[in-house]
Parts: C-alpha cells; sequence; structure tokens
C-alpha cells in the first residue's frame, strides 16, 4: 500500500471555520486576531474553548507564537504545532491534525493565523531570510523568486502578460461577489497593462494585496462533527513537498512540488482533477495560478496561461478559482494558505452567498510557501462525497 | 587532515581570494552551494574552481525610483552545471541564454559573484 493511503480519508472534518478582521483591522494585535478568529470558528462549530486539545498556528512576526497563543487562550493543549512552511503551514497543520485525532490523542483542533501587516507596517511581512549567497544581491524577495519562474513560463510556454492578466481579472471578478473582498472595484486588462512593473514581467497587479486578516479552522472526528452545528466537511486527502529553499535551487523553474503534493492528495482522496467543483489556491502572484492549475492536472504543463484566458476561471467559467477573490482581491495577511480551507467550507456548505457555486461538493485546496518552495494540497468534500 | 571549518567558510574564503569554487560527486555531478555531503545519498564531495562562464537561465527586471536605474536580477547557469542567483550591472536587458562571466566582489561585507554579459 502506497504511503499516500494511509492518510485518514474522511476520519475528520472541519466543524467550524471563520475568518475576522479582513482587510483593515487596526487596534488588534496579530495574537489578538489569532485568538478572536480562532474563538469565531469555535462557535460556528457550536464548541467551547475547553474542547480544545490542540492548537496549531503560525504568527507572521512570533517564531514561537504557538506559545503565545496557548497562554492567550489559556488552552490546556496535549498538542502545539508552530511548524512553519511559509503560507502552506496552515494545511500541514492539517495534516499532522487529522492524522492525531484519527490516532484519538486529541479531540479537537484549532487551526488559527492572523496578521495586521497592513496596520502594522503597510508591508508584506515575510519569513523568508536569504543565505550568504543571495544576501549580496539584495534581492527582493519573494517576488524576484516568482518573476524568475514567471520569465521562464514566458520564455518557455509562450505565455503572456494577458494570460497573468486573466488571472488578475478573474480573482477580481470573484472578488465583486464577495462582500468580504478588499478590492471589489472593477479591473480591466487596460489597467493590468498600465499597471507599475515590480519585477518583470509582474507588476504591480500581479502581487497579492497587502492586507490584515485572521482565518481559523476547528478540526475533529467527522463522527462527532455529524453532532455539531454545521453538515461536516470531510478532509478526503492531503499531502505535501518540498522541493527547495531559495529559487536558484528550485529543480525547474517552471514545475511546482504541487505535482507531487497534488498526487498524494488525490490518492488518498481517491478523486483526480475531473471530480473537482471548485480549486481555492495560493495565488501570491498571478504565475502561481497558471502553475498550480498546471501541475494540480487541470491543464497540461505550459498550458495554464492558455487554460486561464476567456474567463475561463472567472464567474461563469468553466474551473471555478478562488471564489473568494483569492490573495490578489479578497485578503492576504502574509500567509494565505489557511483562507483556501475557510472558502472550500464556505462554498460546500452553501454559505458562499452571491458567489456560491451550483455544485459544491468537491474542492483542492492548495497552498504555497517560500518561493514556490513547499506546497500542501487538501481535498475537501461534502459527506455525499465520502 | 580534516576540514577545520564548514563548507559555507570555505567557500566564502576561496571567493574572497578571488577564486569561485564548487563541488563535484565521484560520478560527476555538481553541487552549490557547498555541502558537508552530495544532496540525496551522502555521497563523497570534492571541491573545484569555475571558470567563470555561464547562461542567463532567467532573468527580472526591477525599475527603480528615478535616477537609480532598474536593478536586473539573473539565474545563472554555470558551464560547469551548476545555478546560482546573482544580479548583472544594469544596462539592456539581455534575453535567456545570453552568455556571461562572473565578476567576483571581494570587497563586500560577504563576498559575492556578479555576472557581466560577454562582448
Amino acid at each position: 500500500m502506497s504511503p499516500d493511503h494511509a492518510f485518514p480519508r474522511g476520519a475528520t472534518a472541519i466543524a467550524g471555520a471563520a475568518t475576522f478582521g479582513v482587510g483593515e483591522c487596526p487596534g488588534f494585535t496579530a495574537l489578538e486576531m489569532t485568538a478572536k478568529a480562532g474563538l469565531m470558528a469555535l462557535a460556528d462549530a457550536g464548541l467551547e474553548l475547553t474542547d480544545v486539545d490542540a492548537l496549531f498556528t503560525a504568527l507572521p512576526e512570533d517564531i514561537l507564537g504557538g506559545l503565545a497563543l496557548a497562554e492567550h487562550l489559556g488552552v490546556n493543549a496535549r498538542f502545539v504545532d508552530n511548524n512553519r512552511t511559509g503560507g502552506s503551514s496552515f494545511l500541514n497543520h492539517l495534516m499532522t491534525a487529522a492524522f492525531l485525532i484519527d490516532a484519538r490523542y486529541i479531540r479537537t483542533a484549532l487551526i488559527t493565523y492572523g496578521s495586521n501587516q497592513r496596520s502594522a507596517s503597510g508591508k508584506l511581512v515575510s519569513a523568508l531570510r536569504p543565505s550568504v549567497h543571495e544576501a549580496p544581491h539584495k534581492p527582493m524577495m519573494p517576488i524576484t523568486g516568482y518573476g524568475l519562474s514567471a520569465a521562464r513560463h514566458l520564455h518557455l510556454y509562450g505565455t503572456t502578460r494577458d494570460d497573468l492578466g486573466a488571472v488578475a481579472l478573474a480573482a477580481r471578478g470573484w472578488a465583486a461577489l464577495n462582500p468580504e473582498a478588499f478590492r471589489r472595484d472593477p479591473l480591466t486588462l487596460e489597467q493590468y497593462h498600465a499597471a507599475r512593473i515590480v519585477s518583470s514581467p509582474l507588476g504591480v497587479l500581479d502581487c497579492c494585496l497587502v492586507t490584515d486578516g485572521a482565518a481559523a479552522v476547528v478540526l475533529t472526528a467527522t463522527d462527532r462533527a455529524r453532532d455539531l452545528a454545521h453538515p461536516p466537511v470531510a478532509v478526503l486527502g492531503a499531502g505535501t513537498m518540498t522541493t527547495h529553499k531559495e529559487i536558484a535551487q528550485m529543480p525547474d523553474l517552471t514545475v511546482t512540488g504541487a505535482v507531487q503534493s497534488g498526487a498524494r492528495a488525490y490518492a488518498a482522496a481517491g478523486y483526480g482533477p475531473a471530480d473537482m467543483d471548485m480549486v481555492q489556491l495560493y495565488d501570491a502572484f498571478t504565475i502561481n495560478t497558471i502553475l498550480f492549475l498546471e501541475d494540480l492536472g487541470f491543464c497540461p504543463k505550459g498550458e495554464g496561461g492558455r487554460f486561464v484566458q476567456g474567463g475561463a476561471i472567472a464567474p461563469g467559467g468553466r474551473l471555478a478559482v478562488n471564489t473568494n477573490g483569492g490573495g490578489l482581491s479578497c485578503v492576504h495577511p502574509g500567509m494565505y494558505g489557511l483562507f483556501t480551507l475557510v472558502e472550500a467550507t464556505r462554498q460546500i456548505r452553501g454559505q458562499a452567498g452571491a458567489r456560491q457555486l451550483a455544485k459544491a461538493d468537491l474542492a483542492m485546496c492548495h497552498a504555497n510557501g517560500g518561493v514556490l518552495s513547499s506546497q500542501t494540497s487538501v481535498i475537501l468534500g461534502a459527506l455525499e462525497t465520502l | 587532515m580534516p576540514d577545520l571549518i564548514g563548507p559555507e567558510a570555505r567557500y566564502l574564503a576561496a571567493l574572497r581570494d578571488g577564486r569561485l569554487t564548487f563541488q563535484r560527486r565521484e560520478d560527476g555531478g555538481t553541487v552549490f552551494p557547498p555541502r558537508l555531503v552530495a544532496p540525496g545519498d551522502g555521497a563523497p564531495l570534492s571541491w573545484a574552481e569555475s571558470a567563470g562562464f555561464g547562461v542567463i537561465h532567467s532573468i527580472t527586471e526591477q525599475p527603480q525610483r528615478p535616477p537609480a536605474p532598474p536593478r536586473l536580477l539573473v539565474l545563472v547557469d554555470l558551464d560547469e552545471g551548476f545555478r546560482m542567483l546573482s544580479h548583472l550591472a544594469s544596462g539592456p536587458v539581455p534575453s535567456i541564454g545570453t552568455r556571461v562571466r562572473a565578476l567576483i566582489d571581494r570587497e563586500g561585507e560577504i563576498p559575492s559573484v556578479a555576472f557581466e554579459v560577454v562582448p
């Protein structure tokens, strides 16, 4: 049996989900936002703080944030996980929590994160620290890494700035349907092309937002979640892959570890890309959406640019991608990954309002960390998909 | 006699001396940045010196606030088979595949390798 099948398919489920302070949240610390989102997710599940026996977090600037959160909430946790793999951290937390719940070592995992980077500094808070090989060149990271990847994708596959722009426009189209999204004003391709270049071929509108925001999910056994406030959103499969830390060491600038993380998640879930009703992925930059759609099997390698053309991933298109508006137009507090799980949960529950998909039973959630370094994929499904 | 310093310090000392070094596996594969053993299988490594020539694998241009010229960040594939992140002196933006050569900067706090287009 492949180790991928050892993942406890459907044994755990998201019972509660919440966001807090999306956009601007002045007056709150990152820790307070993290705690608040966690409390809201518990209330959403119909659970109490006293039910929590495991905490999972990665705070923007406190590398021991897990300890700070345990103290702040006063949770007597049997397990605290502060694992940091960048924006994919929280999907890795979910993997660990699923195994621990299935093993009956813990019962209720709170996975929560918040950042006030917009109100506190107005800049992207990044945990990336350059090596002696990168530092003397003063590369702006992470965007330099993504610019180098995107330049290579354009060179090899004929991907164009119009293709990158189609990703930005699709995200904005979804955001227009989401009252929580930070940037909802219409965006045209002309405006996209007029935006300042930051690291070619990427311009300002190829970059995720710099916002405040917090998100949380509560994970518990699926059988227990059936008796809670909402229908369970089952964790059907998950997988992760790390290929490098610094961009110079990426084995192929146009192929990410999502190839492996996705394959592992599909194998565990027993579903493939064609079964997915939606993809919620970490669009730190427009090139990410193109790379991940290729690497997660939604189109062949090199075809991602053409795949997203013509509104294909916008509202009403052939594949629903980032239905909240994503990191490009909804929220990006520095590490976006957890928001993919919250949006998929809302869609699967039928709580997504004007952006609700007609069929929303299976979701591929995918998050990225570092400079395309860490990739983690999670497949969520309605109870009927078990 | 065993090395008294780690591979990173040894690499930086050579660079400070004006030599760009990398490592080789016995089967000829190259390793960079320097490590204790070959990544993946732990095979032994030996040191070698690069001639400093290569091609641009990818390049990104970063406009600066005037009058500063744009910055050019590159990934260079050295002829010996390893890849470095670096920068080019400002000027016209060369395309991917352009031939470049190393310019060792020994004066910085950390010695480093920039590149220039081969005329």
